[in-house]
Parts: structure tokens; C-alpha cells; sequence
């Protein structure tokens, strides 16, 4: 846990100070001004700086989660400003993302990289990038910024523990027990040395009457004066708190009983004010483990939750399974939807346990989805993490399987960091793609083998899972892999519960380790589409993409599918726009079906029916109607349906790739 | 998505990529001193107005745009009466808007459907649109 304190260089982290702050460096005003209004809707507290000079001393002054640079400035520019940010055990890791302008961009970007830069974006920036960009930089600050507190937290109360640890020893060898008799008759007692060490009384002189000794306690039951003890007819235990003479006070033990023959009465007390304080502890670094677990738990809750919008061609199915012990584990999974249709699968296991793994497993995640958002080449974004670990966590090693998918041909693409190799199951039972398999991330940058692509026919599914599926103690890994191809081969492939079943199966023993299990089966293509969105004309490429993956399952030919698209989605776009008045909302409702030599487009909308327009609404209708063979426009009572038929070119071919 | 400047001739100069969410992109250089508006990936209601403004914006240095929809995969209703309002305004201002929409692009095929063809100046290629150098 050290590396996650430590890399908070800038000393104890302020609980007070939890808002993140973003420094904007940029000569040009009109520049700042358009970045505040970007980075607005984030509602984090900037600070602006004109120069490198500038934000040099605003570093100095503040702690920031995040730079935005320009690269050109006069004097000192972009470059040699970070330079200097990274030469300062102090701002050295604090995330820069470059803001350049200018022509070759790409080797410039390989300039800032060589600083330990994370990233880069070129002007004219799009809004919704750099928002993007800058949010998962501050998210991942302020999850670091967790773990150090934690981190710092669970130290102490180990340093505790250790401390209390040794108390208790010391106080077991001293054997803390007084013993003493008691005669009523006379009030007096009678005890040991160590009777009178406990009530603080010198031992050489004699004790004060005893109901003016034990009126010195406190019963912890029921708050009463200690001297009821001398009162009690059978034999018992009472807690008690016992103020000394010189104002200290002991937590004690009193045992009491009465001889039967006599009158008189003969007990113990002893000192546990060492063990009650051990316990104390004890319990505070049982809760303090407790508190990782529940922070550890809250990333995995967040990698359970995989970001990728649904896609109709496949189901996707993940579980994850904390380890038996109190040890919570670095594995993670992740889906990420690449723009282009494609998906990115991930599956990854940090080495260790507890907070390190679950902390470093965290800012890889945001890393990796930051990553793909420029890059979609498995082996690229496996280079570029590995620079990352190497820059930014070196000692963490991690092993990782990615998969790109193309859900309209089942094309994949792997790469294998250091991972147990992809499972495929289907029809004719369990195979394993070995495909070549380069060293983890983090031992050494180097050369990787090349990325390995296969297709994935329809109705098979892919299987990744992290090494705590098929890894037995004493056991060689081979035996593990067996153990997994019969366990799959008792699954069904389109299972929707199948990675949890997976790991109930092949699990019957406590864990050890924690696992991660991610499966992906591509469904055999079907005739029929629907989908509900908000009636608002920015949905309307969210829509088209969608359909337009449900589409291009079947062999309808480019032009014709592309026209088809472009017909639904003028229909689409004209409910959103007339249908509801400005101010209103609603959704549009898309039903669609595909036959021989058609596709046939049900567009409903609950609003009411405005003829558009002539100009731009008026223009897409009839563009609509250029490419329908058939189009009608019915008003329902609340509402409207346009229906279309365009022509496919003929014969579609379903399923197989 | 960034247009390597290896790859490009010495009296071309790129000035500036933007990205326009993940569906559609603007690229814009200076070549032959006309102003080349590079549009790839998709434009449509939701991101057309980042068109017109990097139009707008190229019209107020060059008189000579060319406006290449070779990487437009896809363009609708709206971009279309974009594109068909900026030419207007460049015929008004005797400015020239050369369209470049190759024979099988998607942009072509978007013109025929929307029956506008013959109002716009159309090119197949940019070498075409370019004046010559």
C-alpha cells in the first residue's frame, strides 16, 4: 500500500480539499474563455495561467488534479513547461493533457508522451472529447485520492495493532491479579502485593476499611458503587472501573465468593485495562479491514459495470467472485463500445491483493477506456498501457486479454498480454485460441507478438476469465484448462447466466484467489428490430447505428441498407422534430422486419402530427419517399405511424459468416 | 482520424482536426490556395451545424473552398440543406464552393436521392476541383 500513499507526494491529503481542481494554461484569453465554457458543465474549480512561467508558480501554490497545456506559447512553450511540471517530485504525476494547434500532431504527441504525459487532444477540439478526457483524468484523481486516505488509515491501525499486540504480551506475563479476604466483621482485608499495586496503595502500609476500598469502583452493569460486592451472597464476576488515589483509572475484574463454612469472604481482582485496550484495537483494525474490503468491493461494483451501450448481435455475460478470504484481488473486466459498431472486451488481473491491486486495477480501467478512445488496435492499446504502467505504476505488473469484436461479421481480433488463453464454446464443444501470447505489461517494453483474428460464428460463444478459474495449488495449469473445457462443455452456449454459472461449477472448493469471468456469445441474426429512444434529433445517430448493426446482418447490399438507413432515419428525425412542439417530450418508437427482398420501418410517435415545413422536414420526407417503395402516414388517436418498405437487394443470407 | 502530414505534398498545410463525437470528423489544409474542407464519417441533424461553421469560418480568408465528401459515409435531409444554403451564399458573394462527391461515394448517392445534382458544382475527384498547380 505504500506506493498508493506515496504517490500523493504532496504530503497528507486534505479532507477539506476533496474538490479536484484543473489548471488551464494558455496565452491566448479567447482560449481560456472557450475552455471554462467547455469544461463548465463538470462544475470543478479552475485556475488559468497565461504563461509557462505562470503555471509553474500556481503549482507551487495549489495542488491540481489535472493540466490542460497549450503546447504553443511564447517564451516557454507547452513542451518545456511540462518538462519542468515532470522534473518536480511534487507535480510529477499530476495528468497533463497537451492542447496543440499546430501541424504534425502525431509527432508531437510522441514528444509529450516522452514526459510522462497522458495525453494529448488537437485543436479545434471537439467539446465532448476534451469534456470526456477530462472527466475519467478526475475521476481517476479522486479515487486516488480515496485510496490514500485509506491507505494512510489502514497503517495506522496496523501500527496500532502491532503496538497493542505487544501490551497485551507484557500484560499476560505480569499476571495483573490481586487477591484479597474479607472479614466482615471486622471491615478489613486482608490481600496481596499485587492487590495493593492495583488500587494504587503503597504495599508496606495498611489498607484503608474495605467498603471505603471498594466504594472506589464502578460497577460497568449498573453504574452502582463497588462496595455492594462486599454484600453479595453467591458466587460472582463483576467488571468494574477503579479510580486510584492518585486519579488514574484501571479497568479491573472482581471475583467474589463466599466461604460456606464461614463468614468470611475471599475473591480476586485483576487488571485488564492492557487487554480491554488490545480488544479495542483489534476490533478498530477488524473494522479497518472491513472499511478495505468495502472500498475495494465499491471498484469491483464499478468493473461490474462495464460501459459499452447494448448490442442487439450478441449477449454479453460477466461475473465477479470476491476470494473466500478477506483478500480482495486486482481482477477486472470491461466492455467499451469503439464508435465504429466494433466493441472492445478486456479482461485483466493485477498481481497482489487488497488495495494496491484494486487501486492500480482502477486507474487502469480509466486508462484503458481513455486509451480507446484514439486507439482500437488490441496490440496498439496493449503497447500504449504498457508505456502507461511503465510511466505512471511502475513495480505493477498485469496480465490482460483483449478482444475486439465486429458484431456484423463476428470478426475478433486478440491480444494476449501474459493471459490464460480465450475459450470458445460451441457446437462442437470447447476450443482453446492460443493465438501468441506476449510477456504481462509491466516486466519490460519491447517487440509483441502480432495480434491473432478469427471469426466467431454465430450461436458459438468466447470465454475469458482471469487465473483464479483454473488454477489449483499443486496442480500443473494444463490439468486447470481440462477442468475448465469439461466444466464449459456441461454449459449451454447461450446461457444467460453463463459466467456465473461457469464459476459455480468450477468452483466447488474455497477460493483462494479472486475470478473474473467474461463471456461473449453472438446470437444467430434475427428478422425483427425494435427500440424505443427520446423523441430529440440528437438520438437519431444513436438509433441509425443500432439499426444499422441489425441490418447489415443480412446481405441486403451496401447502397440499398445505407439508403434504408438514411430512410428511417429522415422519418426518425422529422417525429422528433414536428412531432412534439418545442418545450415537449417523448419518445419514438422503431419496429422493423426483413424479409426476402425488404426491409419494412414502423415509426410511431405519441405527439401530434404537424405537416413540416417545406425546406428541410419537407426535403427528408420526400427523400424518404424516393427510397420507399411503399410509405404511408396514419394518425392514430395520440400519436402517428409512418410506415415504409425499402428495397434489399435479394436474398439475404441469415446467419452464418 | 488525423491526416498524416507525411503523406502530404509541400504546398499542402494542415491547420486543424476536429472530431466531432465519434461520428463525424472535419479536416481542414490549405492546398493550391484553396481552402480543402475534408468531412469524413457521418453528418446528420445532430452535427451538422459544426459544417456550416467550419464553412463559415473557411469563407472568411479563402474565396476558393473546396468541400471534399469523398469520406462521408453518411449524410441526411439536413446536410444537405446546409451544404445547399453555404453554395448559395458563395454564388451571392461570387465566392467559389467546389463540391468534391466521387461517382460511387455516399454523398453522391445522397445528391441523386435528394434530386439537387445539378445545382451544385460537382467534382469526381479533388484533383479535379483543384486549380491546377
Amino acid at each position: 500500500m505504500t506506493d498508493v500513499a506515496s504517490r500523493q507526494s504532496g504530503g497528507e491529503p486534505r479532507a477539506s480539499e476533496a474538490r479536484s481542481r484543473v489548471l488551464l494554461v494558455d496565452d491566448r484569453e479567447e482560449n481560456l474563455t472557450a475552455l471554462r465554457a467547455i469544461l463548465e458543465p463538470l462544475q470543478v474549480p479552475t485556475r488559468e495561467a497565461r504563461s509557462g512561467e505562470e503555471a509553474l508558480r500556481a503549482l507551487l501554490e495549489e495542488e491540481f488534479a489535472l493540466i490542460l497545456l497549450d503546447v504553443d506559447m511564447p517564451h516557454m512553450n507547452g513542451f518545456q513547461t511540462a518538462e519542468l511540471i515532470k522534473q518536480h517530485p511534487r507535480t510529477a504525476d499530476i495528468p497533463i493533457i497537451f492542447l496543440t494547434a499546430f501541424d504534425e500532431p502525431l509527432a508531437r504527441a510522441g514528444e509529450g508522451y516522452s514526459f510522462g504525459a497522458v495525453d494529448y487532444i488537437a485543436k479545434p477540439y471537439d467539446p465532448f472529447v476534451l469534456l470526456s478526457k477530462v472527466r475519467a483524468f478526475l475521476d481517476l484523481y479522486d479515487k486516488n485520492m480515496l485510496l490514500a486516505r485509506q491507505a494512510k488509515q489502514l497503517e495506522r491501525h496496523v501500527e496500532e495493532l502491532r503496538l497493542s499486540r505487544a501490551a497485551l504480551a507484557d500484560a499476560q506475563r505480569i499476571a495483573n491479579l490481586g487477591s484479597w479476604e474479607y472479614d466482615p466483621s471486622s471491615g478489613r482485608i486482608r490481600a496481596s502485593r499485587q492487590f495493593h499495586d492495583i488500587f494504587g496503595e503503597p504495599r508496606d502500609n495498611p489498607l484503608p476499611p474495605a467498603a471505603e476500598l471498594f466504594s472506589r469502583l464502578r460497577l460497568d452493569r449498573d453504574g452502582r458503587r463497588g462496595d455492594v460486592v462486599l454484600h453479595t451472597a453467591t458466587r460472582s464476576n463483576f467488571d468494574a472501573e477503579l479510580t486510584r488515589p492518585d486519579g488514574t483509572s484501571r479497568h479491573v475484574v472482581v471475583h467474589v465468593e463466599r466461604r460456606p463454612d464461614a463468614l468470611q469472604m475471599i475473591g480476586t481482582i485483576q487488571d485488564v485495562t492492557e487487554q480491554l485496550e488490545a480488544r479495542r484495537a483489534l476490533d478498530e483494525v477488524m473494522r479497518a479491514l472491513e472499511h478495505e474490503r468495502e472500498v475495494v468491493q465499491v471498484f469491483q461494483d464499478a468493473a461490474a459495470t462495464p460501459l459499452a451501450a447494448r448490442v442487439p448481435q450478441v449477449q454479453i455475460c460477466y461475473w465477479y467472485q470476491p476470494a473466500e478470504a478477506a483478500v480482495v484481488g486486482g481482477d477486472w473486466y470491461d466492455v467499451i463500445g469503439l464508435g465504429n459498431g466494433e466493441i472492445l472486451l478486456v479482461i485483466g488481473d493485477v498481481a497482489g491483493h487488497g488495495l494496491p491491486a484494486a487501486s492500480a486495477m482502477a486507474e487502469l480501467r480509466t486508462a484503458l477506456r481513455v486509451l480507446s478512445m484514439r486507439e482500437t488496435r488490441p496490440r496498439r492499446i496493449v503497447d500504449e498501457l504498457d508505456r502507461f504502467i511503465h510511466i505512471m505504476r511502475p513495480g505493477v505488473f498485469v496480465t490482460m486479454l483483449l478482444l475486439r469484436f465486429d458484431p456484423r461479421s463476428g470478426t475478433c481480433t486478440q491480444a494476449n498480454a501474459g493471459h490464460p488463453p480465450l475459450a470458445e464454446l460451441g457446437r462442437d464443444g470447447v476450443t482453446f485460441h492460443e493465438g501468441a501470447v506476449g510477456p504481462p505489461l509491466g516486466i519490460a517494453l519491447g517487440s509483441r507478438p502480432d495480434e491473432h483474428s478469427f471469426v466467431l460464428a454465430p450461436e458459438q460463444t468466447l470465454v475469458m476469465y482471469t487465473d483464479g478459474l483454473v488454477e489449483r495449488r499443486g496442480q500443473p495449469f494444463d490439468d486447470g484448462l481440462l477442468r475448465l473445457a469439461r466444466c464449459l462443455s456441461t454449459l449451454a452456449p447461450d446461457c444467460a447466466s453463463l459466467a456465473q454459472d461457469l464459476v459455480s461449477a468450477s468452483t466447488e472448493e474455497d477460493l483462494r484467489d479472486d475470478v473474473a469471468v467474461l463471456t461473449l456469445h453472438r446470437l444467430a441474426a434475427t428478422s425483427d428490430f425494435a427500440t424505443t429512444v427520446p423523441a430529440d434529433a440528437r438520438e437519431v445517430a444513436q438509433l441509425r447505428r443500432s439499426a444499422r448493426a441489425w441490418l447489415e446482418s443480412f446481405d441486403g447490399g451496401k447502397t440499398e441498407t445505407e439508403d434504408a438507413l438514411l430512410a428511417l432515419s429522415e422519418i426518425v428525425t422529422n417525429a422528433c422534430i414536428h412531432a412534439y412542439p418545442l418545450g415537449t417530450t417523448g419518445t419514438v418508437t422503431v419496429e422493423a422486419h426483413v424479409d426476402d427482398a425488404h426491409v419494412d420501418f414502423r415509426v410511431l410517435d405519441q405527439g401530434e402530427w404537424r405537416a413540416p415545413r417545406e425546406g428541410e422536414g419537407g426535403r427528408g420526407l420526400r427523400m424518404a419517399q424516393r427510397i420507399a417503395s411503399e410509405m404511408s402516414i396514419e394518425p392514430l388517436d395520440a400519436g402517428t405511424v409512418v410506415t415504409i418498405r425499402c428495397p434489399l437487394r435479394a436474398r439475404p443470407v441469415v446467419g452464418d459468416a | 482520424m488525423i491526416t498524416n502530414p507525411s503523406e502530404m505534398g509541400d504546398d499542402k498545410r494542415d491547420v486543424g482536426v476536429s472530431t466531432l463525437g465519434t461520428s463525424g470528423r472535419i479536416t481542414k489544409r490549405e492546398q493550391h490556395g484553396a481552402m480543402v474542407v475534408d468531412v469524413g464519417g457521418e453528418f446528420d441533424v445532430g452535427n451538422a451545424s459544426a459544417l456550416r461553421e467550419a464553412l463559415v469560418h473557411a469563407a472568411r480568408d479563402h474565396e476558393r473552398i473546396v468541400l471534399d465528401l469523398s469520406n462521408t459515409t453518411y449524410l441526411d435531409s439536413s446536410t444537405i440543406a446546409l451544404i445547399l444554403s453555404c453554395s448559395r451564399e458563395a454564388q451571392m458573394k461570387r465566392a467559389d464552393l467546389r463540391i468534391v462527391a466521387p461517382v460511387d461515394s455516399r454523398a453522391r448517392r445522397v445528391f441523386a436521392i435528394s434530386g439537387i445534382e445539378s445545382s451544385l458544382s460537382l467534382f469526381d475527384a479533388i484533383d479535379d476541383a483543384l486549380p491546377s498547380a
